[in-house]
């Protein structure tokens, strides 16, 4: 009886349990929410939100953050699996200020990323993207697994990002991504993506796909190009519908919501 | 029948008096304190490993931890036992040579733990037959050195508002000296002294002084209450004059220093003790009002250099706010100071030592970058000193960061830091070993490291400078630093080596990930 009385207690607690309490709203929070997130968000998201290298906030609906509490859980513990880490420095109500900021950047509706994007699929496949990149089909990666994959590159980049990835690939090289020389004591020099990297050892991928490992004592010099990107230019490349066209089937990529 | 005496020899328990510990140096076999010896040196006199047969140091064994904790001890040596910690919760004795186990002392902790970094700890101390161990959960434990059985328990502090022990006690005399972690609690930082024989507490030095206390107007309001100060990496000890030296920590809030306004003492400082009474000496505080987090918390390295045309008894660091300092040992006065790392929060030292600072380094809402990065040019991990090389070692971090200010509300067992830092994204880390030469502060040699220091350091008199690096253990020419012999673990090294013998064989342990690596030299 006494288990039962409990779990009745416990039942009647869950139904009362106090909405989530909401979001600062006065001008200072949003003020002070505005300072710390062009500290420590703008860097990736964009001052004005509009995305880079992390995504795009200034949109109505957040896939992942669908509720307040879910985007302050966001920001406060980061996003397992993926670049965004935790904000371990600000407190509770800085991370709500943070939040509320975070909510009036989506209060304007985006417009659709123009462009037609069924073309843009057929400009993927005829620009020879997979050659280097991957999009899951059914599960399965589709594409060449060399480069970075793409399969939920919308809900990772903004438009503006995929374009200028596009046109000038090196502006914004993703993390493992760099680019390094390894230049033997005797032998050819080669050329890669930095797989791991130590005091003693280096690991490199080429560009034909092959791994290499070296111990540093038989290199005589290694040359890192952090402002360079295996993936050429399309620029002049591609017509400009062309260019829009795959911007648009990128940035349909997203995660499932 | 030599089987069986070889057993019964590594099974005895020796009694260690302080006499022994005083002459630490007499008998380089036996790692008797934190550093080796009370100067804080990290120094061993041992020779039959050196820099002409180290290529030939191999395994002997590997103790696992079985844990998942990180794993920063630095084991004790007396007489062919080695004790050692386990955190979050292990005292072990085992046989040095051939790690048989003798006993393990495992003590009952809470979970509701307030920690910034872990349940780590970084070794015990021995005095005649006992073994003291500060605890996670901030008690000192005195445990009988041949059982491991606890003679006595004593409550530190209270866990539930932030403080712990993570560092190694410092038995001197018929005390246990010890300090306290707890940093970003807004606790009230200490230095301990309990007798030895039944625990009772001798003296404590706050490091905060109250109302009416000389230094208690360096911070504003009731901000020294929550100062913290902390004091979690082991002292020194100089018998010539009965004084104790030990670092201390950040002022709280770490990052935001509207609240504390005033030079903040002790905090960031070394402290020199009457070991009979803890009273205070003199004093040096390396960052005042610092809001980088930059704890002086290192070992006080104790030294007699050639400095200025005379030999000087001195205090070395190399500061985790980038400037390596030379102090006099008997009043604390600065004699030397110099960058051995990348900084940008001070235009350089004055006569006194105090640092000439830029303008706007301080933490802003939007982020401020600057040089070192929270985790300071070096940090807790021991450096090391060789009297014959006349070289002082340093573990050495090249990373800026963006420091961030936020708000400061002390609520009790809560953290209490005001803000953060993000690392610079737009640069790539790196660290090194460097052989500072103490007159004159210019760094001698440096061993580049791919990323930025992270373990202690050990010199011995085999002309060797040995470290982790990552996941190597390395062994580097005391004079040159050139590389001479590796060991990949395969686990991340955030400890410092020791060295000792057993039966005429040196050996040198590391713990790297979870297992205490101890070699020695293949035939």
């Amino acid at each position: 009886m006494r288990i039962l009385a409990f779990l009745v207690a416990a039942g009647l607690a869950a139904q009362q349990t106090p909405p989530p309490k909401p979001l600062p709203a006065s001008a200072a929070d949003l003020e002070q929410g505005g300072k710390l997130y062009r500290g420590s968000c703008g860097y990736c998201h964009g001052p004005q939100g509009d995305g880079g290298k992390g995504a795009d906030l200034s949109k109505p609906k957040l896939e992942k953050a669908t509720s307040d509490e879910k985007l302050v859980n966001i920001i406060q513990n980061g996003i397992p699996g993926t670049e965004m880490p935790g904000a371990w420095h600000m407190i509770d109500n800085e991370v709500r200020q943070v939040a509320a900021f975070v909510r009036t950047l989506g209060k304007v509706e985006s417009k659709p990323v123009p462009g037609d994007r069924e073309k843009g699929k057929a400009v993927y496949a005829k620009a020879g993207c997979a050659g280097c990149h991957s999009i899951r089909e059914s599960g399965r990666p589709v594409g060449s697994l060399n480069g970075p994959e793409l399969s939920v590159i919308g809900s990772r980049r903004s438009a503006a990002h995929l374009r200028e990835s596009l046109l000038e690939p090196a502006a914004s090289v993703p993390d493992g991504y760099l680019i390094v020389t390894a230049v033997p004591v005797t032998g050819a020099a080669v050329t890669g993506t930095r797989l791991s990297e130590d005091t003693f050892t280096l690991a490199l991928r080429d560009f034909g796909g092959r791994n290499h490992v070296f111990v540093k004592t038989a290199l005589k010099d290694i040359r890192k190009e952090p402002k360079k990107s295996a993936m050429p230019s399309f620029r002049g490349k591609l017509s400009a519908d062309e260019l829009q066209d795959l911007i648009a089937y990128l940035a349909s990529l997203k995660e499932p919501s | 029948m030599r089987f069986a005496v070889v057993l019964l020899a590594s099974t005895l328990t020796a009694q260690v008096p302080y006499s022994r510990l005083l002459q630490a140096g007499k008998e380089p076999h036996n790692w008797l304190t934190y550093s080796g010896n009370y100067s804080g040196q990290r120094y061993s006199p041992l020779s039959q490993i050196n820099a002409s047969n180290v290529q030939r140091l191999q395994v002997e064994w590997v103790l696992q931890t079985y844990t998942t904790e990180a794993f920063e001890t630095t084991p004790l040596v007396v007489d062919g036992v080695m004790y050692l910690t386990i955190g979050p919760n292990m005292v072990k004795a085992i046989d040095a040579r051939t790690q048989a186990g003798l006993w393990t002392y495992t003590r009952q902790i809470p979970d509701d733990l307030r920690l910034c970094c872990g349940r780590v700890n970084r070794g015990v101390a021995v005095l005649d037959d006992m073994v003291f161990y500060g605890s996670i959960d901030a008690h000192l434990i005195a445990l009988d050195a041949k059982t491991g059985k606890v003679r006595w328990d004593v409550t530190m502090a209270d866990y539930k508002v932030g403080y712990s022990s993570t560092g190694a006690p410092l038995a001197v005399k018929d005390k246990v000296i010890t300090g306290m972690a707890g940093g970003e609690y807004g606790t009230r930082g200490f230095i301990d002294a309990y007798d030895a024989k039944t625990g009772k507490r001798a003296w404590r030095f706050r490091t905060i002084p109250e109302p009416g206390e000389p230094g208690n107007d360096t911070w504003a309001g009731d901000s020294w209450k929550t100062g913290s100060a902390t004091t979690w990496v082991t002292g020194s000890f100089d018998a010539d004059t009965n004084t104790i030296y030990w670092g201390t920590g950040n002022p709280g809030p770490d990052w935001n220093g509207d609240v504390r306004k005033g030079d903040n003492l002790y905090s960031d400082s070394f402290v020199a003790l009457d070991a009979d009474t803890g009273e205070r000496k003199w004093h040096f505080q390396f960052t005042p009002h610092d809001t980088h987090d930059w704890d002086s918390t290192h070992v006080p390295v104790l030294a007699e250099i050639p400095f200025r045309g005379a030999k000087r008894k001195v205090v070395l660091s190399a500061n985790r706010n980038a400037f390596f300092y030379v102090l006099n040992r008997e009043n604390g006065k600065y004699l030397h100071g110099k960058p051995y790392a990348k900084q940008t929060w001070a235009k350089g030292l004055d006569d006194n030592g105090r640092p000439i600072l830029f303008p706007n380094t301080d933490p802003t809402v939007e982020g401020n970058l600057i040089w070192p990065s929270l985790a300071g040019a070096t940090n807790w991990f021991s450096p090391a000193y060789n009297p014959v090389t006349n070289l002082f070692y340093a573990p050495v971090r090249e990373q800026g960061a963006y420091y961030f200010k936020g708000e400061a509300t002390f609520k009790e067992g809560a953290q209490f830091n005001g803000g953060g830092q993000r690392t610079n994204p737009d640069e790539e880390p790196y660290g090194a070993v460097r052989a500072i030469d103490p007159e004159s502060g210019n760094v001698k040699w440096e061993f580049k490291i791919h990323s930025p220091a992270n373990a202690g350091i050990l010199t011995t008199a085999g002309n060797l400078v040995l470290t982790g690096v990552q996941s190597d253990f390395v062994a580097l020419h005391a004079v040159t630093g050139k590389v001479l012999w590796r060991f990949r673990t395969g686990g991340h090294i955030g400890a410092a080596p020791i060295s000792y013998s057993v039966e005429g064989k040196q050996y040198v342990a590391i713990a790297a990930g979870r297992g205490l690596f101890v070699f020695r030299l293949g035939e």
